[in-house]
């Protein structure tokens, strides 16, 4: 109870690893352990798409994943922000001339881009922070909107 | 009550509390560590820039690009940021320093290392005419004359491809990738696994010839032994057994075992022609060509280029002491050596026949000298025998002539 009161005002963080290599997925849990610890900017997290703010994409998009990625970007509520982690996130990486789409940006539009092979977890925390306010004071509004 | 005080304030002054108490702000957690590279490297002498796109060549992740920069008149790499690995082979391959990511050129010099690349190029040695043009094409100079052929030393060739543009011959310089090979081994293998359970079918007789493997293009990859039927033997380079399956042709990822391969020119539009009034019959020219392409003419005693073997090397023009090889037409050319081919020709057939006629003259006057031994030797007898008459008589007559008188 008091967790979920607590964590009602953070940045809720959804992990999504399109068929990469696991190193930038490896980073995140950097972000989430002891060091870096991402909960201590207020971000968490929660690996549930239909309550994130931010999706944390990470790998090339492959044929299999591209269906899904689309699902899981529609299940999202507004206003969501969509953050493409490490070079295969981008453009494929080295994986461009396998069975991938691409980058994530073919599929779904990407509001931040994180290059790296992988990406420096500070680096990682550094975006989320400058790009998931805009999306929370959007959801404050909205709230707002609706109780009035 | 005072030395626990002193405890108390050892434990606290130990050092380890004090990082555990700024562990979060501690400076190691947010600036990178010295080795880190910041992507993507940097362009730092593009001066230097020889547009060779060895970067290019070497990127796994295909992340370089050449653009023609208006400042510098030439290609430079321009990096996409999205794929770029950090993985710095661009900064090692480069031959002249061009680009760095931060200090990683400094701290890897010296080391060994094999240039990264994605197409590897091999010199033919049996087409090869050794006309040295890709020696001069080289931007790096890792191609070398060893023992009268050119080899290119693989560990250090960056595949920049200059050599292929300015070598003569089609296909003499072979290139094969990664993928070719990664492709025929899997081939290679199938094939393998059917001979072992036994369900491979062989058409025997498909190619006319035992197939032959070229020293210096084998790369010792192994698949026409695992393939072959009979037997190939790979340290001599030799084919032992064959049953002329074709299947080792096939397969070959750089065509080292092969039957046959044409010369063939990659240029028509010019030929060279040796101007014979500047000529001093050096015969430079004709020890430098390598594809034979230049003879001797039997009337002038000058050397002259048969445009239809020519390779358009432009070694002879180049080792001309005189300056005597000039750049024409094809058709000009063959004008030019029209009546040097025939009279060669002509001369060639008048010496072949000249040759026949000696021959048998020489052994129609040895028969007839045995036989005029021969008659000799009795006439020789017959005259020795009637002359001991004479003389025999002579005495006689002589001794009559004596008791008469």
């Amino acid at each position: 109870m008091v967790k979920e009161f607590l964590r009602k005002r953070s940045i809720h963080v959804c992990v999504i690893n399109t068929g990469g290599c696991n190193g930038c997925d490896i980073e995140i849990v950097a972000c989430l352990a002891p060091r870096y610890d991402i909960e201590q900017y207020g971000i968490y997290v929660h690996n549930n798409p239909r309550e994130a703010d931010v999706l944390l994409i990470t790998g090339p998009v492959t044929l299999q994943w591209a269906e899904r990625l689309k699902e899981i970007y529609e299940k999202t509520p507004e206003p969501k922000i969509v953050v493409a982690v490490g070079a295969c996130a981008l453009s494929g990486g080295i994986f461009k001339e396998g069975h991938v789409v691409g980058g994530v940006d073919k599929v779904i539009p990407v509001d931040a881009k994180i290059p790296g092979c992988p990406p420096r977890p500070s680096e990682i925390i550094e975006t989320i922070l400058k790009v998931a306010p805009k999306a929370i004071a959007m959801r404050e509004k909205k709230l707002k909107n609706r109780d009035e | 009550m005072a030395s626990s005080l002193w405890y108390l304030y050892e434990f606290a002054r130990k050092k380890w509390i004090k990082r555990f108490i700024d562990a979060k702000s501690d400076k190691s957690s947010y600036i990178p560590p010295e080795r880190y590279r910041k992507i993507p490297p940097i362009v730092k002498f593009p001066e230097k820039c020889i547009s060779c796109e060895a970067c290019k060549e070497s990127c796994p992740a295909f992340a370089v690009e050449m653009v023609y920069s208006e400042e510098y008149n030439k290609n430079l790499p321009v990096f996409d940021e999205g794929s770029c690995i950090a993985c710095a082979n661009c900064v090692e391959v480069c031959p002249t320093g061009v680009l760095e990511m931060d200090k990683h050129r400094i701290e890897t010099e010296g080391l060994f290392f094999d240039k990264p690349k994605y197409h590897n190029l091999i010199i033919d040695e049996e087409v090869c005419v050794r006309c040295g043009n890709c020696e001069r094409a080289c931007p790096i100079n890792v191609i070398e004359r060893k023992e009268g052929k050119y080899v290119i030393n693989m560990a250090l060739c960056i595949s920049c491809k200059e050599c292929v543009k300015a070598c003569p011959i089609e296909n003499a310089i072979i290139i094969f990738d990664e993928k070719t090979l990664k492709e025929k081994i899997d081939k290679a293998f199938e094939i393998k696994n059917k001979k072992t359970i036994g369900k491979l079918e062989i058409k025997e007789n498909a190619i006319e010839e035992i197939p032959h493997i070229v020293n210096g293009l084998c790369i010792s990859c192994g698949i026409c032994k695992d393939v072959c039927v009979g037997e190939i033997d790979l340290k001599e380079k030799k084919v032992v057994k064959c049953v002329k399956c074709g299947l080792c042709i096939e397969l070959c990822p750089t065509t080292a075992i092969r039957i046959y391969k044409p010369i063939i020119s990659k240029r028509k539009d010019i030929c060279y022609v040796i101007d014979e009034d500047l000529c001093i019959g050096c015969r430079i020219c004709y020890k430098v060509c390598g594809a034979g392409a230049i003879k001797i003419s039997k009337e002038t005693k000058l050397p002259y280029i048969v445009p239809e073997l020519c390779v358009r090397g432009g070694a002879c023009a180049r080792e001309c002491p005189v300056e005597a090889i000039k750049i024409v037409k094809p058709e000009e050319a063959e004008e030019a050596v029209k009546v040097r081919i025939i009279e060669d020709k002509i001369i060639e057939s008048i010496e072949a026949d000249l040759i026949l006629y000696t021959e048998k003259y020489g052994k129609v006057k040895e028969e007839i000298e045995k036989l005029s031994l021969k008659k000799l030797k009795e006439e020789l007898k017959k005259r020795v025998y009637e002359e001991n008459k004479r003389i025999k008589e002579m005495k006689r007559e002589l001794y009559d002539k004596g008791n008469n008188s």
